[in-house]
């Protein structure tokens, strides 16, 4: 059975009253959201947030999945909008100074990263992928972190291949550059 | 311009090691803080399908207030003739005055009016008199109706 054809069941036995069948679907997609809204607002707590908010709406809107598309890549088009529309909050609560300035610095005790031997090295990535315009973000960690084809994150943004080949080209541009340039 | 695939595969392979180690740790076992944070949106879904559930029920309870509100307004529940009744109060007040006028003109309309002559003429011996000249001045051709309303207008009369 491929991963389609046993998400397809889980979806399938989970309409059907399977509460474990969701666990499954979740055991298999929280890592995946998580690092997406991680590598997305570059904060444990924002991304923890929106992994739970992903998992709600999943929990809520399976029912109406039709598999018309992949099941990952709905869930990634779920995830993506959320990362979005939360970095255009933050945005906004920036202007009107509603928010911290050291906002994207916060920590929290149950952070994966505080343990993990290489934190600085993360720190510097987390930092120039801060520094990347949101539409170069998202198709920078799909592309290199997912594993994705173009093809893929075409279906989940709705852009075109050219574009986002692009905006790939420019995003490894500028975290080579930005990398280079911490090293030193 | 559309980027080749060479530029974008050197740059990926500059990148390779200084991303190993992201790479690395979103790799890393961490099914505690995972399952940690499913039963975290469980919790939230319960507590927010409870909350629909006191919401829903609250917006009953004053559904049911409302309607019975109104229908006790409406209706005229001490009416032991199971007939329909429309009390005379202040909610229905403003809706009611054309239902009122239609009812009236249906009364007079047929309704034989009787006039008591004998009383009449007893309050007002001159009645007769005013008739008279009523009648007399209905009959009058126009011209002369003219000439009586000119007189009485330039104070002749």
């Amino acid at each position: 059975m491929n991963f389609v054809e046993e998400d397809r069941k889980l979806v399938e036995d989970f309409i059907n009253g399977s509460e474990p069948a969701f666990k499954k679907l979740v055991d298999k997609y929280s890592k995946k959201i998580y690092w997406h809204a991680r590598g997305m607002l570059n904060n444990h707590l924002d991304a923890d947030e929106i992994t739970q908010q992903v998992i709600i709406v999943l929990y809520n809107k399976l029912k109406t999945f039709k598999f018309e598309s992949a099941l990952y890549t709905w869930i990634f088009r779920i995830t993506s909008t959320r990362c979005i529309n939360f970095i255009r909050k933050r945005k906004i609560q920036k202007i009107f100074s509603l928010s911290d300035e050291n906002y994207n610095n916060l920590t929290s005790r149950n952070d994966i990263v505080k343990d993990f031997e290489r934190k600085d090295e993360i720190e510097q990535i987390e930092k120039a992928l801060r520094k990347l315009p949101v539409k170069q973000r998202e198709v920078f960690i799909m592309k290199n972190f997912e594993e994705m084809s173009y093809k893929e994150i075409s279906e989940i943004t709705g852009k075109s291949i050219g574009g986002l080949k692009a905006n790939y080209f420019h995003a490894l541009k500028k975290v080579t550059e930005i990398l280079n340039d911490s090293e030193q | 311009m559309i980027p080749n695939n060479k530029n974008i595969n050197e740059l990926e392979n500059e990148l390779k090691d200084k991303l190993s180690s992201y790479k690395e740790l979103r790799n890393s076992d961490n099914s505690f803080y995972f399952n940690s944070l499913y039963f975290r949106a469980s919790d939230k879904l319960l507590q927010k399908t409870k909350q629909n559930f006191y919401e829903h029920k609250l917006i009953n309870v004053f559904l049911f207030l409302i309607v019975f509100i109104i229908s006790y307004n409406v209706f005229n529940f001490n009416d032991t003739n199971n007939n329909f009744s429309v009390p005379n109060n202040y909610f229905l007040e403003a809706s009611l005055p054309w239902l009122d006028e239609e009812y009236f003109d249906e009364i007079v309309i047929d309704e034989e009016v009787l006039v008591d002559y004998n009383t009449l003429l007893e309050e007002d011996p001159n009645l007769f008199g005013y008739l008279e000249t009523l009648e007399l001045l209905n009959n009058l051709p126009t011209d002369k109706l003219n000439e009586i309303y000119n007189n009485i207008k330039y104070k002749k009369m």
